[in-house]
């Protein structure tokens, strides 16, 4: 039976995906802006940030239009609070992918420095995460949802391990105070987006299953 | 194009719906003439004779003149109240039992032998009657009331099973899921909820009795005298006015115009004041 | 004899029938003190025949039969000495029609049920008149009307006195079928709201068409498809992750 309801949540993921799109976007214009040391390309985040925080009100409006009207039940109902988190999920990473350009650009201030090695992986690691919550949202796939879960600690040990060369770099004073703080900010963000995307997975799998893996409740997966 | 009917089919189909509403209210009307006629021709025949002495006086002898029929209006009203007594809850009975227990066979047997009852001719049922009281304890308003209530029965229990029916099921669940036994709530529920219903079927039937002639003529028999006892004959209307009519003398033809004019008046008012009465109690209900 | 403590109501698969057609197929549930209790699923489900059983008023209908147990605080009203009429003081019943009875006042609708169960000194009667009245959110409507015949009332009104009616007998559980779904929404959300007033002192088993209304007023719900019992669980986890796939598609409106 075709429902009504269907159209609505469809345009809803459609439009949750749109909106996911452009922060894998917006992240993809951050890392390749990083790597190529382009300050002008950098400033086009904001842009994207813009079109995210309208899409997060357009989500935040089905979502409320949906639960009136069709007062959607079980798998439906599930859909529609997670896309509603998600929502928030993403607005977020789109403010933390403009928090690093920010941080980029004052740390690329400092004469040009080359970010380490182990930048890029973790970047990388992000992206991964990033685009693949959302295409586990749209596959509903829970698999995919676990990688992502488990990627999510190899983030951790970059952002420590990045932490610590910073820390080591300021220590040695190869570069400034300030450029290492904006330095340990940008990691930081970067592990927060990593974050986020595991918030995503986690919806995902609660939308498919029910369960309600988070905090540690992973005891019923 | 405008929407006024103007083809030839239109203006054929109008003529046909003329045509047709035209028969139908003429034929309507033409059914109440002769209810019209009798009672008019009734009413023009026998109001001269209508007086004091009619409803006061007993029969006068053949030839005499003057007198009244007061023995024939009290004989009816004892068989027709004698034959209530029996047929209506004989009736109420039959009916209740057809519309709340009547589910199988047997109740289809015994419906369709109360609708044949119903086509029994009145004569019938006096010879019935006959056979058997009278032969064993003569002409009396025993009898009378016996046969006037058999023509009764199937009247009082086909409009207590319809009219009973009318109730919705969900009444008589929900007496049932109080807690009552099926007789309690048939006895204080739904009895009292048709009341209405069900005395407007007794009067019909009642209208229906009040006038029976034949089969009077074999139990009841009549008499010129007041009766005093129920197992003696009793005067009727309905008998008198058969009397009188075919003695041919003048003043008591007279005397049974007067009679039939009574036994309409009787009947219509029984019929008139019941209706008002129901009327007025629902109009109450629906106003409060 | 009856315990306060277990379930008030068990059913022990219960087979309930009109003619061949077999209506209820194999249903257990067990229903604890104070709980409202919803049946949901499609038409034709077995749901109102279910709860039909539960009061041996499905017995009623000519060519129609039950079997099994359904114990109300621990007694099984279907045991060989159980009577009918006695259960039916224990279990009530509200209809999906308002039924008054025709002719009857408010107070004698009311009333009614007390005094053919023997309760008829006068001061008692009017007592327990004026608390099922005021129990059912009625009393300030009626008080100055109650030899007004009970049909005189607006629907909502009567679903009320049928409420208070059933109320007046004190049943320990009483059974609702589908008593909505012929009211406006104003009335509709004053029985529900009675329903969930009514929990702290009776238990209410009810069927209803309306999820919505099943999720809001039921501590557990029932979900009932072709004479099957599918699912039973807490209302919130019904209709938040039903463990039945049936039960999925049926409360997302994806079949019935």
């Amino acid at each position: 039976m075709i429902r009504h309801v269907d159209s609505d949540l469809n345009s809803l993921k459609d439009l949750l995906l749109t909106m996911g799109g452009q922060v894998e976007k917006s992240l993809s214009r951050l890392d390749d802006s990083l790597a190529d040391s382009d300050m002008k390309s950098l400033q086009e985040v904001h842009e994207f940030e813009a079109d995210i925080n309208r899409l997060h009100l357009e989500v935040d409006e089905s979502c409320l239009v949906l639960l009136a009207k069709q007062a959607p039940f079980a798998s439906d109902l599930r859909l529609v609070q997670s896309v509603v988190k998600i929502n928030t999920d993403l607005e977020r990473m789109g403010d933390l992918i403009v928090n690093v350009a920010s941080s980029a650009e004052r740390y690329l201030r400092f004469t040009v420095r080359v970010l380490p090695p182990q930048w890029g992986q973790m970047m990388e690691e992000v992206r991964w995460m990033v685009s693949n919550s959302l295409n586990a949202f749209v596959k509903l796939d829970p698999a995919l949802s676990k990688q992502v879960l488990k990627h999510d600690d190899i983030v951790d040990c970059h952002n420590t391990d990045l932490t610590g060369v910073f820390k080591e770099r300021m220590k040695s004073q190869s570069i400034e105070i300030d450029a290492g703080v904006e330095a340990l900010a940008m990691v930081k963000c970067l592990e927060r987006l990593a974050d986020h995307s595991t918030n995503i997975a986690e919806e995902v799998i609660f939308i498919v299953t029910g369960d309600d893996i988070r905090h540690g409740r992973r005891q019923s997966v | 194009m405008g929407l006024q009917a103007t083809s030839f089919q239109d203006r054929k189909r109008k003529a046909i719906n003329i045509a047709a509403l035209g028969a139908v209210l003429g034929l309507a009307f033409l059914a109440a003439v002769p209810f019209v006629l009798v009672s008019g021709y009734i009413l023009v025949k026998g109001i001269g004779s209508v007086d004091w002495a009619f409803f006061t006086e007993l029969p006068k002898g053949p030839g005499e003149t003057g007198g009244g029929m007061a023995n024939a209006m009290a004989g009816t009203g004892v068989l027709v109240t004698m034959a209530c007594l029996l047929g209506i809850p004989w009736g109420m009975a039959t009916g209740i039992y057809l519309s709340e227990y009547g589910h199988g066979k047997t109740a289809s047997i015994l419906r369709f032998t109360v609708d044949l009852l119903t086509s029994v001719p009145s004569i019938i049922v006096g010879i019935f009657v006959y056979g058997l009281i009278v032969v064993h304890i003569g002409y009396s308003s025993y009898a009378g009331a016996a046969a006037l209530a058999i023509i009764m029965l199937p009247i009082v229990a086909r409009s207590t099973e319809e009219i009973m029916k009318l109730i919705p099921n969900s009444v008589r669940e929900a007496g049932l899921a109080l807690g009552l036994p099926r007789w309690k709530v048939i006895l204080r529920i739904l009895v009292p909820g048709c009341m209405g219903g069900l005395v407007t079927g007794f009067m019909l039937a009642i209208a229906r009795v009040a006038g029976e002639t034949a089969p009077l003529l074999f139990t009841a028999f009549g008499n010129q005298f007041y009766s005093t006892s129920l197992d003696q004959p009793i005067a009727s209307l309905p008998v008198q006015i058969y009397n009188f009519a075919k003695s041919g003398f003048p003043d008591l033809v007279r005397q049974s115009w007067a009679g039939a004019l009574v036994l309409v008046g009787l009947v219509f008012f029984l019929n008139f004041g019941t209706r008002s009465l129901l009327y007025l109690k629902n109009r109450k209900e629906i106003k409060s | 004899m009856t315990s306060s403590t277990g379930p008030i109501l068990t059913v022990e698969n219960l087979n309930a029938y009109f003619g061949d057609f077999h209506a209820v197929k194999g249903v257990n549930l067990e229903v604890q003190r104070n709980e409202v209790v919803s049946l949901i699923g499609p038409s034709g489900c077995g749901k109102s025949t279910f709860i039909r059983c539960l009061n041996r008023l499905h017995e009623e209908v000519p060519s129609a039969n039950c079997e099994g147990r359904v114990l109300i605080e621990g007694q099984n009203i279907y045991a060989e000495n159980a009577d009918p009429v006695v259960v039916r003081r224990k279990v009530g019943m509200v209809f999906q029609k308002p039924n008054p009875f025709p002719g009857l006042s408010i107070f004698e609708n009311v009333a009614l049920g007390l005094k053919l169960a023997g309760i008829t000194k006068k001061s008692v009667v009017t007592e327990i008149v004026e608390w099922s009245l005021r129990k059912s959110a009625l009393w300030d409507e009626v008080k100055d009307s109650l030899s007004s015949p009970g049909l005189s009332l607006s629907g909502g009104q009567q679903q009320r006195l049928c409420l208070a009616r059933t109320l007046a007998v004190k049943p320990p559980v009483i059974l609702m079928d589908e008593p909505t779904s012929a009211l406006d929404p104003i009335s509709t959300a004053k029985i529900e709201e009675l329903v969930m007033e009514l929990k702290q002192e009776v238990t209410v088993v009810i069927v209803t068409h309306n999820m919505q209304q099943a999720s809001r007023i039921s501590d557990k719900t029932a979900f009932f498809l072709m004479g099957e019992l599918m699912e039973f669980d807490e209302t919130s986890a019904l209709f938040t992750n039903p463990k039945n796939l049936k039960t999925e598609q049926y409360i997302t409106g994806r079949f019935g």
